[in-house]
């Protein structure tokens, strides 16, 4: 006779039944009690991940040169140009952004809208921030995916790869320009870079990776962070 | 609002709607997400991934149940299809966690009904400790579960019936207490 028929035999129905109750309420207090729902946040990514998913939004797997990088690579060489073309600061230049000693121009870029310095105090040219506010919107759009894909196993290596690559230029780009002058800005463009670097690298043939580059964005909350920039983008490009 | 006022605004696209049907359901793809990886983040990853995939869905609502069984059923079926793939994580988890447990346990006089419970249930199977999560913890119907588990109904109850009577077994030593 083996122990569960013992035990049943122990126990008559009644007995069983008040037991299994017991330990149904037992468990329902101490069995990985739930904390409260993050239902805020969970939203917050539902959407976003809809919304890259929504038609219009080129699916990641399926890379093509887009008009959004055209717009994005647009909206830096103005930055660059706008910021090389005002040395000297008219009265529509910005001012704050100070590089003294090095010579680099201690004003670039057109007037910022005002109240939209940095915490630090630093005002990044308007332009910049149109530009890593787009920025910020693709790579969200893109992490986002990654992780879905990453989860669900359709992970394309070599079209994540193109994409990642074209990321990290601008990203890249964006915190050598004024736009990293922003000390908050450049603490996420530095994260990002990170990631995007390490997705560059995927290899196809090895899924711990993946999974090192998903533990990596969930302990930075760096999908998090660039929802909050983007909830912000509005203010930040002075729209 | 009903269901079928609530998903004819889903369907057309409204926000308020859509936020509507998310917060009327979460809590309980949450929980038993929750209850099923006991971890937070993956959790959260579970549910999100269950939203949507659902919203994606909806078109394919017919109608044949209510609204919150299906979504019920899509949503649960997407928590437990990830907790599969993360199962390799689980399985050296749990054995880890009984590691310690066996080799502490023994210089304790008397380990507590907590630890104990919780021994028990993450050493079920994974058929009978799903089923007896969703029921006995969660409050699922037998219906909702075959229906997440894509099994019938007679499968749900004899899952259940076994993990009872494994916990039985398991808890013996608690009986007055568990009873009490």
């Amino acid at each position: 006779m083996n122990d569960q028929n013992r035990m049943d035999e122990d126990l008559g129905e009644t007995e069983r039944d008040r037991f299994d109750a017991g330990v149904a309420n037992a468990a329902r207090d101490s069995y990985r009690a739930p904390p409260e729902t993050p239902r805020d946040e969970m939203w917050t990514v539902i959407q976003a991940a809809r919304a890259a998913a929504a038609p219009g939004v080129v699916p990641i797997r399926r890379f093509r040169p887009q008009p959004w990088w055209a717009a994005v690579a647009a909206a830096l060489v103005v930055g660059v140009v706008l910021g090389r073309g005002s040395f000297g600061g008219g009265p529509d230049a910005g001012v704050g952004l100070s590089d003294a000693g090095t010579g680099t121009p201690a004003v670039v870029g057109v007037a910022p809208p005002k109240g939209t310095p940095s915490a630090a105090g630093t005002v990044v040219p308007r332009s910049y921030r149109v530009a890593a506010a787009r920025h910020l919107n693709r790579t969200a759009d893109f992490l986002t995916m990654f992780r879905v894909d990453a989860r669900s196993d359709r992970l394309d290596a070599t079209d994540l790869g193109t994409w990642a690559r074209r990321l990290l230029t601008d990203t890249r780009l964006l915190i050598d320009s004024p736009a990293g002058d922003d000390p908050e800005l450049r603490n996420l463009l530095g994260d990002l870079e990170l990631v995007l670097a390490q997705i560059v690298q995927l290899r196809a043939d090895d899924p711990n990776e993946v999974e090192i580059i998903d533990e990596g964005l969930e302990s930075s909350q760096l999908l998090f962070r660039l929802k909050a920039a983007e909830a912000t983008a509005p203010a930040m490009v002075g729209l | 609002m009903d269901d079928s006022q609530l998903l004819a605004k889903v369907r057309a696209g409204d926000p308020e709607a859509e936020r509507a049907l998310y917060d009327a359901h979460v809590d309980r793809v949450f929980r038993l997400a929750y209850r099923m990886t006991g971890d937070e983040a993956l959790a959260q990853d579970f549910t999100q991934e269950a939203f949507i995939r659902a919203f994606n869905k909806l078109h394919t609502f017919r109608g044949d149940s209510a609204l919150s069984t299906w979504l019920h059923t899509v949503t649960t079926s997407v928590v437990l299809n990830g907790l599969r793939k993360v199962k390799k994580f689980r399985t050296s988890e749990i054995d880890l966690e009984q590691a310690r447990a066996v080799a502490g346990g023994r210089r304790r006089a008397e380990p507590d009904l907590k630890d104990r419970l919780t021994q028990a249930i993450d050493g079920l199977p994974d058929g009978y400790r799903t089923v007896f999560v969703m029921h006995d913890i969660e409050g699922y119907t037998h219906e909702e579960i075959a229906g997440a588990l894509g099994v019938a109904t007679g499968t749900s109850k004899a899952q259940l019936s076994r993990a009872r009577a494994k916990l039985r077994v398991e808890l013996a030593d608690f009986a007055e207490e568990v009873v009490a």
